[in-house]
This record gives C-alpha cells, sequence and structure tokens, in this order.
C-alpha cells in the first residue's frame, strides 16, 4: 500500500488496479449483511425515521417501547436496525446509556438458551457469582428481578430478536411476555425490536402477549422499480471516485455504463427482477463475474451474466438426471407415462417394470433388454435419489412388497424433456420414447 | 447461638407427658372450667410463670429457628382436647423478625438481642406444648453493655437482652425498673430524653430480683403488692391485671399510651397473680415518657412539637375491667375520635380521592363495630408527618437497590407532545385508576374483611388483557397497605406470583415459600413446607395475601398446584387470601376439576372490556391539565379500540403513537405545538391494525404474482382450496406464457413458493414433499385479485 501511495495516483501498474478492482468490487459484492446506503432512497426514510426516534427516546428519555420490522427476506431489516444503530452510536451518550442485547429464533431456539444468551450478553455472569447457575427457573426469577430493580434512570436494555417469529413457538411465550411486560411496566427502559419476514406475525402471539406488545409494525417492501434495480447494478460495479488510478477508474465506470445499457444484459437483469427483487440475489449473481475479472479478463463479459444468470436458476433435477444411467432414464420415462395416464396417481413398481418391459420388447433390437431383478435395483437407486418417493398414505403398501408399494414420481414433464434434451449420447429410442408422451 | 445449650429438642426425641403443676386456681367468674395454674412439666422442660421460653415455630423448616416469649400466666380450658394446655405469653421478636420496613428504625448486630413486641393484634394465648426450652432475658437500657448484663446473669440458660420494645410501628426503648426512684410523678407533659443514664445499678438488682422468681415463685407476691404511687406500684398493678385477663392485654391501650403499658409489665418481670385492686395511675412522668425513634424525628419535623398528651385517666380504669362489651366501646370511641380528627388536614391531600374510594368500600360493608383498629389519637395526629418520612425513606430505598445507571442523565419530557407521550406509556402509573371504581370497592372490601377477620378466602377476578385487571389488584393492595401503616389494619404479608414469570407451574411453591421466608426449596420441597406451614397453627402469624396472576399456565395434569393454592386457604389457621386472575371467565368450570372449582368458591368477578367512553376517559384522565389533544381525536381512539378488544392498553398505544406523528407532522418553524388530530389519531390505527397483505403482494416480484394467480386458477379449476405445488406449477407455465414471460424452472419456482410462503401469503407444506407439497392461500382470493388488477393492466 505505502508503496502505491508514493507512486501517485496516475502510475499504476495494470496488475495493481486489477487486485484493487478486485479487492473494491469483492468486498461489495460478497459481504451479504454489510449496509447498503444504495438501496431505495426514499422508501426507507419514514420507517428509519421511526426506528431512530423510538430507539433514541429509550436511551434519552427512558421511554419503553416494543416494535416489530415486518418485511420479506432480504427487503433490509437487519441492515435499516443496524444502520440506525450504527448512527446513534456515535453519539457518546447513547453508547454508554444503552446496553444492546440480540437474539435470533434460529439460534436461541428455547428460552432456556436465550435466557442464557441474554445474561451473557449483559455481562451479568460474574453478577451472579457463586449463585447456582444451572436451572433455568433460577435464571428467569434473577434476569426478571434484575429488569424490575431498574427505574427510569437505569441503564436502557435494546433487545433485538431476529427471527421474531420463532420466539412465538417457545413455550408459553415467556419470554416475550416478560420482555413486553417489562417494556410496559415502570422498570428498566427496555426497546424490543423483532424482526421478522412472517407478515402474519401479530397472530402469533398470545392474548395475554399481544396486549402487552405495542402494535408498532414497520413494513419493509422490496419496492424497488426496475431503473431502481439498474441503479443499484450499477453501483455495485463502479469504481468509487477516490479509486486511485483515474485513468483506470475512468475507462472502468464508462465499461460498466455500457454494460447496463446493453440489451443482453438489461434482459438477463430483468428475468432476475421478475423473480426476485432482493439484492442479496443479485449480489448472487454478480459474483461469478466479478470473480472472473483479472489482468487476462479485463472486462465483464456478456457470456459471464448468461453464464452466471444459467447456474443461479438451473433446475437441480434436470441436473440429476444427467447422471442416470440409460435404464434409470427409461424407468423415469415410464413412470412419467404412467402419472400422465392416472393423472398423477400412485403406481408401483410391477406396474413401472410392465411398462419397461412393453417399451423393450416393441424396439428390441435398438435397447439393451435387463432382468427384473437388475431393474429392481435401478428402481430402488431412484428411490435413494428422491426421484421417486413413497406416496403419502402408504401405511399399508409400506409393509408389504417392494414391488408394490405405492410410489410417486417428482419429475415434473418439463424437467424430463430439458434433460432428455441434453443427455449426452441418448440413445434416439429413448429420446423417441420421451417425446411420444 | 447461645440458645443451643437449652434442652429443647427432647420434646421432638421423645413422645412427652404433659403435667400442671400445683393446684389449678379459678380466677374467672365465666370461665368456671378455666383452671389457672402456676407451672407446668412437659417432658423433662418445667415452665413457670414468668419464665422465658422458646416456643416452637411451626412456620419455619429450621429446627432452631424458635420465638421468643415470657410465660404470663398459664391455665387449663378443661376441654377434653389436644389444645387444652394453653399459655399466655408476651412475645420477644428476633431481630430478623422484624419487618423489613422497620428494620431501619432500630441498630441491632447481636444476635442476643430481641424486642418485647407489643402489638396487640398477635394472639397471646398459645399451646403450652408448643414450649421447647427455655431462656432468659435480661432488660436493659439503651446505651447499657449487653454482654456485662449477660455476663452478670448467673444460669445455665442461654441469656438473651432486650433494649426496646416493638409495638409494630415504632420501637421505644424499655427502661430497667428505677427502684430508688421515690418522686410522685407530675401531670406535666415533659420532653425528657429517653436515654437517660445511671440505670446499671437498678438494672442489676432487678435482673438479680427476676432471677428470684425463677427460683421462687412465691416469693414475688410481697413485691406485687408493695403500694404507693410511685411507677414501680403502676407496674405490679399491671401484671396483676395482665394475669387476670390474659387475653386481653390489649384493652389498656387507649389513648397515646400503647408504648407504655406492657414495657412496666415486662419491667415488672414474672407477673403474679397479684389481686391487688387497679389503680388510677397517671403514666406522665419523665422517667416514663418513652420515645422511639420516629417519635423523636416527630419532634425534630413536627412545627408543634409539644402535641404529646396523656390521654386522661378514665378510659383506663374503665377498660380495666374485663369486659367484651367495655372493649368495644372503647375501640368504637377510639375510632369515633379518629374519624372526628381525620379531616382536619392532617392526611395528605393527595390521598383524599383514594381515601373516598376507601372510605366508600367500608361503608358498603356496613359493619363499623368490626373494626377493631384502636387508633390513639396522637397516632392520628402524627400520621402526616410520619408517613411523609416512611415513604420518603422508602424511595430512598428503592432507588439505592443495584442496578447499572446511566452515567448521563436523563431528558425530562420538554414539549406538550412529549408530556403527553410520557403519560400515556401504559407504565405510567395513575393516581387513580379510573372507571374501576366498583370492582376497587369489591376488592377492597372482600380484602379488607378476610384481613380484619384473620380469615381466609379466594377471590376469582377475570377479564381479556388490558381491562385493569392487575392494575385494580395492585391499587387494592396500595391503599391496604397505606391503611396498615396508619394503624388501621393488622399487618399483612403480599406476595404475588404470576404464571407467566414460571418456567414451570409447581416452580409458584418455590415462589411463593421464597417470597414468605426467602427459603429456597425444590417445588416438592417447598409445597411441602407450605402445606405444614398454612396447615399447623402458629401464634403469631401475620395474614398473607397472595395474588396469582395469569393463573391458568398454573394448569397441571393433577391439578396440584391450584388445589394447593385454593385449598390453603380453606384451612382455619392459614390466614391466606387469595387474588387469582386470569383471562376466561369460565376457568373454573372448562379446566379445573370439580375438587378444585369447588375451593376456589363462587367469590367472583369479571372485568368487562372498556367501553368508547371509559376508554375515553381513561386517556382523558392521564391527560388532565394538558392540551395536547383535540377532544374528536381522543374519541375517535377510543371509538376504535373499544369496537375490537377494549383494551386500555391499545387505545393508550394508538394515542401515543399519535402524538408521534403530530409531531412529526408538525412544521418545524412554527413554535407552539400543533394539537393531536382526528387525522393522526386515524393514521395511528391504520398502522396498527390495517393488514399489509395487499400492500405486500402489489410489492412483490413478477413471478411471485404470477404464482399467486396462479394458485387462485387453480383453485377457481379444482374448486378446492387446496392445491399441489404440481398443479399450480402447470397453471404457472400457463400463465407465463400468457403473459410473455419467460417460464421460470422449476428450482426458482419453488423458491418463489417458499418466499411466499416465509412471509405467510401461502400456506405451504414442507419442502420436503416436493412437488406434491400442498399449497393453501393465506389471503383472500379476492384480495389477492384486487391487488393485482391494477399491475396487470399496467
Amino acid at each position: 500500500m505505502s508503496k502505491r501511495k508514493s507512486t501517485g495516483s496516475a502510475a499504476m501498474s495494470e496488475g495493481a488496479c486489477y487486485s484493487e478492482l478486485q479487492r473494491v468490487l469483492r468486498e461489495r459484492v460478497y459481504k451479504i449483511s454489510a449496509p447498503c446506503d444504495v438501496a431505495g432512497e426514499n422508501d426507507l426514510d419514514k420507517p428509519r425515521r421511526h426506528l431512530l426516534d423510538l430507539i433514541q427516546r429509550c436511551s434519552s428519555m427512558g421511554e419503553s417501547n416494543s416494535a416489530l420490522i415486518i418485511g420479506p427476506r432480504g427487503a433490509g431489516k437487519t441492515m435499516l436496525l443496524s444502520s440506525v444503530l450504527a448512527e446513534l452510536k456515535e453519539n457518546r451518550d447513547f453508547r454508554d446509556n444503552v446496553l444492546e442485547v440480540h437474539l435470533n429464533g434460529l439460534l436461541q431456539t428455547d428460552d432456556r438458551i436465550a435466557l442464557k444468551e441474554i445474561t451473557r450478553q449483559l455481562q451479568l455472569e460474574n453478577v451472579v457469582g457463586n449463585r447456582v447457575f444451572g436451572s433455568f427457573a433460577d435464571n428467569l426469577a434473577f434476569l426478571l428481578e434484575a429488569l424490575k430493580k431498574g427505574s427510569r434512570d437505569s441503564q436502557a436494555v435494546l433487545f433485538v430478536l431476529e427471527e421474531f417469529d420463532l420466539f412465538a413457538h417457545h413455550k408459553n411465550q415467556t419470554l416475550l411476555y416478560n420482555l413486553f411486560d417489562v417494556a410496559q411496566s415502570q422498570q428498566a427502559p427496555i426497546t424490543v425490536i423483532g424482526l421478522t419476514c412472517r407478515l402474519d406475525v401479530i397472530e402469533l402471539l398470545e392474548k395475554r402477549v399481544k396486549s402487552r406488545f405495542s402494535h408498532r409494525q414497520i413494513h419493509l417492501f422490496n419496492s424497488l422499480t426496475f431503473d431502481q434495480y439498474l441503479r443499484v447494478f450499477r453501483s455495485l460495479l463502479v469504481l468509487p471516485a477516490e479509486f486511485r488510478d483515474k485513468k483506470f477508474c475512468g475507462k472502468w465506470n464508462k465499461h460498466v455504463e455500457s454494460l447496463s445499457d446493453d440489451p443482453g444484459v438489461t434482459s438477463i437483469l430483468r428475468k432476475l427482477y421478475d423473480t426476485s427483487k432482493d439484492i442479496r440475489t443479485l449480489k448472487m449473481f454478480l459474483m461469478l463475474p466479478v470473480a472472473r475479472i483479472c489482468p487476462s479478463h479485463p472486462r465483464l463479459e456478456m457470456s459471464d451474466f448468461v453464464e452466471a444468470h444459467k447456474i443461479l436458476t438451473a433446475d437441480s433435477k434436470s441436473n440429476t438426471l444427467h447422471g442416470l444411467s440409460v435404464l434409470e432414464l427409461c424407468l423415469v420415462v415410464a413412470m412419467r407415462r404412467l402419472s400422465d395416464v392416472f393423472v398423477n396417481q400412485p403406481f408401483n413398481f410391477q406396474m413401472v417394470y410392465n411398462e419397461y418391459q412393453k417399451f423393450v420388447q416393441t424396439r428390441s433390437y435398438a435397447v439393451q433388454s435387463f432382468d427384473r431383478p437388475v431393474v429392481l435395483k435401478a428402481f430402488e437407486h431412484l428411490q435413494q435419489m428422491e426421484l421417486v418417493r413413497a406416496a403419502e398414505g402408504a401405511g399399508i403398501g409400506g409393509r408389504g412388497q417392494k414391488e408394490f408399494r405405492p410410489m410417486l414420481l417428482m419429475i415434473d414433464k418439463s424437467q424430463l424433456m430439458q434433460a432428455i434434451q441434453k443427455y449426452p449420447a441418448c440413445p434416439t429410442e429413448v429420446k423417441h420414447w420421451a417425446n411420444t408422451l | 447461638m447461645p440458645r443451643k445449650s437449652a434442652g429443647y429438642f427432647s420434646r421432638v426425641e421423645q413422645s412427652p407427658e404433659f403435667s400442671w403443676i400445683g393446684k389449678g386456681l379459678q380466677l374467672e367468674r365465666r370461665l368456671k372450667d378455666r383452671l389457672y395454674y402456676s407451672g407446668f412439666q412437659h417432658g423433662d422442660i418445667t415452665v413457670s410463670k414468668g419464665d422465658f421460653v422458646y416456643v416452637e415455630n411451626a412456620d419455619s423448616v429450621d429446627p432452631g429457628d424458635h420465638f421468643v416469649a415470657k410465660v404470663r400466666a398459664l391455665y387449663d380450658t378443661g376441654d377434653d382436647d389436644d389444645s387444652c394446655h394453653v399459655a399466655v405469653v408476651q412475645w420477644y421478636m428476633w431481630y430478623k423478625e422484624v419487618p423489613a420496613g422497620k428494620r431501619r428504625l432500630v441498630q441491632s448486630n447481636d444476635s442476643r438481642e430481641v424486642f418485647e413486641y407489643t402489638n396487640k393484634r398477635v394472639d397471646t394465648d398459645i399451646d403450652a406444648e408448643t414450649i421447647c426450652g427455655r431462656c432468659q432475658i435480661v432488660t436493659i437500657s439503651t446505651n447499657d453493655d449487653p454482654d456485662e448484663a449477660i455476663e452478670e446473669e448467673d444460669t445455665e440458660l442461654d441469656v438473651l437482652f432486650a433494649r426496646y420494645a416493638f409495638n409494630g410501628d415504632v420501637f421505644t426503648a424499655i427502661m430497667p425498673p428505677v427502684k430508688e426512684y421515690s418522686k410522685t410523678p407530675s401531670k406535666t407533659p415533659s420532653k425528657q430524653q429517653p436515654k437517660t443514664p445511671a440505670q446499671t445499678p437498678s438494672r442489676s438488682t432487678r435482673s438479680r430480683a427476676s432471677r428470684d422468681d425463677d427460683n421462687n415463685n412465691k416469693s414475688r407476691k410481697s413485691a406485687g403488692k408493695t403500694p404507693a404511687k410511685t411507677p414501680r406500684k403502676s407496674d405490679s398493678k399491671a401484671d396483676g391485671k395482665m394475669s387476670r385477663t390474659p387475653a386481653r392485654s390489649k384493652v389498656r391501650e387507649s389513648g397515646g399510651s400503647d408504648m407504655k403499658t406492657p414495657r412496666k409489665e415486662r419491667s415488672e418481670g414474672s407477673g403474679h397473680r397479684g389481686e391487688t385492686p387497679a389503680k388510677k395511675v397517671h403514666l406522665v412522668s419523665p422517667k416514663n415518657r418513652s420515645f422511639s425513634t420516629t417519635d423523636v424525628l416527630d419532634i425534630l419535623t413536627s412545627p408543634e412539637p409539644d402535641v404529646f398528651y396523656v390521654e386522661s385517666d378514665d378510659e383506663d380504669s374503665s377498660s380495666s375491667d374485663d369486659d367484651d362489651d367495655d372493649d368495644d366501646g372503647n375501640d368504637g370511641e377510639a375510632r369515633a375520635m379518629r374519624r372526628a380528627l381525620s379531616p382536619d388536614g392532617a392526611t395528605p391531600a393527595r390521598k383524599s380521592n383514594r381515601q373516598a374510594l376507601k372510605k366508600a368500600a367500608r361503608d358498603r360493608r356496613g359493619d363499623l363495630s368490626k373494626d377493631p383498629a384502636p387508633v390513639t389519637s396522637k397516632r392520628t395526629r402524627f400520621s402526616g408527618t410520619n408517613d411523609k418520612i416512611e415513604k420518603t425513606q422508602r424511595t430512598q430505598i428503592r432507588n439505592d437497590a443495584k442496578y447499572p445507571k446511566t452515567p448521563r442523565q436523563r431528558k425530562e419530557p420538554m414539549g406538550v407532545l412529549e408530556q403527553a407521550r410520557a403519560r400515556l406509556h401504559v407504565s405510567a402509573v395513575p393516581e387513580s385508576l379510573p372507571c374501576r371504581e366498583l370492582e376497587f370497592g369489591n376488592i377492597y372490601s372482600f380484602v379488607e374483611g378476610r384481613l380484619l377477620d384473620g380469615t381466609g378466602g379466594c377471590m376469582y377476578i377475570s377479564g381479556v388483557p388490558g381491562t385493569g385487571k392487575t392494575a385494580t389488584v395492585h391499587e387494592v393492595l396500595r391503599c391496604l397497605q397505606e391503611e396498615v401503616d396508619d394503624s388501621n389494619l393488622p399487618e399483612f404479608q403480599f406476595v404475588e406470583i404470576n404464571g407467566m414469570k414460571l418456567t414451570d407451574p409447581h416452580q409458584a411453591h418455590s415462589q411463593i415459600l421464597k417470597a414468605l421466608t426467602g427459603q429456597k426449596a425444590t417445588p416438592e420441597h417447598a409445597a411441602e413446607i407450605l402445606d405444614k406451614r398454612f396447615n399447623t397453627p402458629a401464634p403469631r402469624r401475620d395474614s398473607t395475601v397472595l395474588l396469582v396472576d395469569e393463573l391458568d399456565l398454573l394448569w397441571t395434569r393433577k391439578q396440584s398446584v391450584m388445589y394447593n393454592l385454593f385449598d390453603w386457604p380453606t384451612r382455619p389457621q392459614a390466614k391466606l387470601i387469595v387474588l387469582a386472575i386470569a383471562n376466561t371467565m369460565d376457568l373454573p368450570e372448562r379446566m379445573m376439576m370439580n375438587r378444585v372449582s369447588s375451593r376456589l368458591g363462587l367469590t367472583r368477578m369479571t372485568f368487562q372490556p372498556y367501553t368508547f367512553r371509559q376508554l375515553q376517559e381513561i386517556v382523558m384522565s392521564r391527560m388532565k391539565g394538558l392540551q395536547a389533544f383535540e377532544d374528536d381525536a381522543i374519541q375517535l381512539a377510543a371509538r376504535k379500540v373499544a369496537a375490537v378488544s377494549g383494551d386500555a392498553r391499545r387505545a393508550l398505544d394508538i394515542c401515543r403513537r399519535a402524538t408521534e406523528l403530530a409531531e412529526l407532522a408538525k412544521t418545524p418553524g412554527r413554535k407552539s405545538a400543533a394539537l393531536v388530530n382526528m387525522t393522526h389519531v386515524d393514521t395511528a390505527v391504520q398502522e396498527m391494525f390495517s393488514s399489509p397483505k395487499i400492500m405486500a403482494i402489489r410489492h412483490a416480484s413478477l413471478q411471485e404474482q404470477l404464482f399467486l394467480k396462479a394458485v387462485v386458477a387453480e383453485f377457481r379449476r379444482s374448486g378446492l382450496e387446496e392445491a399441489t405445488f404440481l398443479q399450480v406449477s402447470q397453471q404457472h407455465e400457463c400463465l407465463c406464457r400468457l403473459d410473455g414471460v419467460s417460464v421460470p424452472t422449476m428450482s426458482q419456482l419453488s423458491g418463489v413458493c417458499s418466499t411466499l410462503g416465509a412471509s405467510r401469503l401461502l400456506l405451504v407444506e414442507a419442502g420436503k414433499s416436493d412437488l406434491s407439497q400442498r399449497v393453501r392461500l393465506n389471503v383472500s382470493q379476492d384480495d389477492v385479485m384486487y391487488a393485482l388488477r391494477d399491475t396487470s393492466q399496467s
């Protein structure tokens, strides 16, 4: 770094430029949770203000509050909260006034673990000292005591509950009840912020818990328009103005501009946007093209984007089908035929075998015929790959012979056709048979 | 502990025999069967009248934990049952038994220190068989060295010392008797300091004398008969009376002398049945004047410190006759006096509202004569000052509690809207609860009645969340506690448990035990201890008020927790009042077994959801004196909430949110705060109650919207409200072709499906079942079509 500084802005070697470029871009694209300040500028303004006020008041006036941030995955819930916290933390008063506790419903799967985590994050373990710190009941009583003893002048505690809906599945919702109860009574000032993607999360709360919750809901949506989406795409790729090699920077940025105007790229982006508006998917999409940039591959090529999109949207099942033997593929086709005939009703191995026999006998000149045990083995292999699975309510058949168990095929016709077309060296007879579906 | 040396374990170890010593004397005309004795033998314990004894504490699990008392009389009721041997005692209490709130009034570091307990409400008749050992107590003045005094005692028994008497309210220094004191007491009230020194010689003679008592009871008679109008004399008189009417010692307290009588009895040492005629004695003499610590405080703080006075002798003498009616009459008189005095401004004005409520509650009971509280006029005079001091001290204690303080100063709410918001916070405790007067009165009179009668009972309180159940009960208990502080009600212990704050229903036992005694025990053990406690009669036990919040969570399969909670109050000695709170009105019928609901009884109360008028009043009462809302705005909020739930918390939250919105909308240039108007409230209501689903659908991505459409289309096709993923995907494909959108792959589509499932627009089975996973809509079909109508056209 120091070497670069000394050389000044203009004269950077090409290699250094590219490594710098890679560093900048990868930092942006690979970090999923990094606050993204480019996202929907004005849409987030109001919820942000609301949240900021709420937490600010807790710290400055000791007012307890509770709120929920609701939005689909990738809508920027955590990002919003962390940017608000980052802003507040610049203030020293806030840092001294507020303790933070972060819980995640996926990690703290029951109240016992959650309580332990709270005590750990509040660094109360040493306060507990010689107490036996095993019993859940003790723990709860202790924590409630600790919170109850506080008054308006006590240090505020900010509870952030990610995956809030999972906390609602804890037994009796004890934790939520107690947190909301503290927030609604004259105890230590606390703010409870829940983050969830479930729109009906309030209905999950038990009536007493619901009554104690303040019903503040901050809704976030993926409300980007396609133009904004393109802007985000651009801003993820352009180099910052303070990049050292101005010439390289200018060239690169011009390249990015031209990319975002390229109809091929925009159509791919459009497809992506149609499936999912969130920025996380976009970043995932950009991962491969960005990783490819190097001196020998100096530009983002159209083909990179096409490939990335293909990988991203690939159908897992048709890919799996590529690895099957011809016999297995024949069985899949046979089963697909049966499913079509019986309108997705379950079938059993015997039916599949009969269908397969019919096919082999009519075209015995082209296709190798296998014995029944071999076919059964192939069928079981498909079953292990879960391309075929036992039909629901197969209680009676489930105990019977495996040849007669009712089964269902998990492959759609379109997936099969796709796989057959791409299958390397697929016998034409099989292809033909599949096409008669 | 020094008392370990006494052989009081003997009773536990062997099955002891009980026998009286001496000849039974019949001392009361009416109770012919009642024979008084001078002593008894029980196992290897021999106790005579005047001895200091240990009494078993049935409430404690620690076998070494005993009450201390002095035997004042012993009699046989003549009944043919277990409890026919009765001892009348003068209680002493250990420092640890002093109520926590009063401990600050007195310092004690010595485990041998006891306090003479002169509270009249405590039952002084105990079963003589619960006496389990003897000890010795010396009375010393406050500035004496206890060690010295104890060493002077030449006895093998444990020696304890007493410096103060405690009447349940204040501590009074006990003066040892002054034998060489010969001056006739003057009637002039005097404010001499209590800690007059130079009592040491008299004390030593005194203690020697008391030892003589122990050795030889008979010789004490002469002391009791000594005539002369000295204070010494009055003591013997008191003793004589005491021994004749053992249970009625309280008769003597009528005026401001509640401290004095017991003090003298005690200083006399062992009481003996002296037949000396009762004499009127003026209790005021410089030597006799006793001061409690609070008295001193009173003098220091009171603007007119010379209001001490002593009641006339008439009451005193009239009460010396042992007659029940007389007692009541006397109480009535004191009561009347108190009533006359109470409105004269001694009570702080801020209590007036609550006072009125309490009065109403009492009047509803309509049984004035039942109120036994013999309130002294002195007490009434000083109650105001006392209260204030106690309260400030209490708050100080509260604030000293360990909790990390903010290093930074908290801002006080400044603007009108900020103030309004602070007041509207659910946690802001209002001075009184509007709209719950009737419920308040009912609960108040229920608990008060049970407290006064010393009995137990259950009350079941139900109501939907946010109707003020817990708040009202807490308010009732706050008022009762105030009455207790004013000595109008007997002391009680308040225990609160909340089903939601327990990790397991059985933990309730542990928590109750911990709140009652401070012990920690496993739930099973705690249940045993509590069962024992509430089943055995204990001589000195306050009533217990137990608030059980969220009762329904204490349900277990065997319902043992609920059974216990409602069974204990029915025991005669338990003195347990249970207030159970739950949401559902029919909980007893629906969830409880018959034997549990039968014990719960029929004292039920239901809190109706607030009507919009009540909600309006609640908000208005909090906004009193603060112009932050337009009237219509409050009404709108109240009506909206009343239509849905009648939950006061919701109404307050809406109003609070409305103030925030008003603040946001306020133009920064204008200084005067804008009022919260209808639009603000309406926006707040919308934010809280409106369903975000339509918005969510509008903001969904194209494929998500198409998938929702496909679901609807599939439902319409099949006529069912459920479809498999495979079926929907086929529909989806058609729709894509129709709209000219590229068809997503199956993997993508299942991603779309699970995104919709995560936000619960769709109800989706676990992804494990793959193509056959079932999909249902969580929104109505019309909502989907309505939300997508515009987008499909554009």
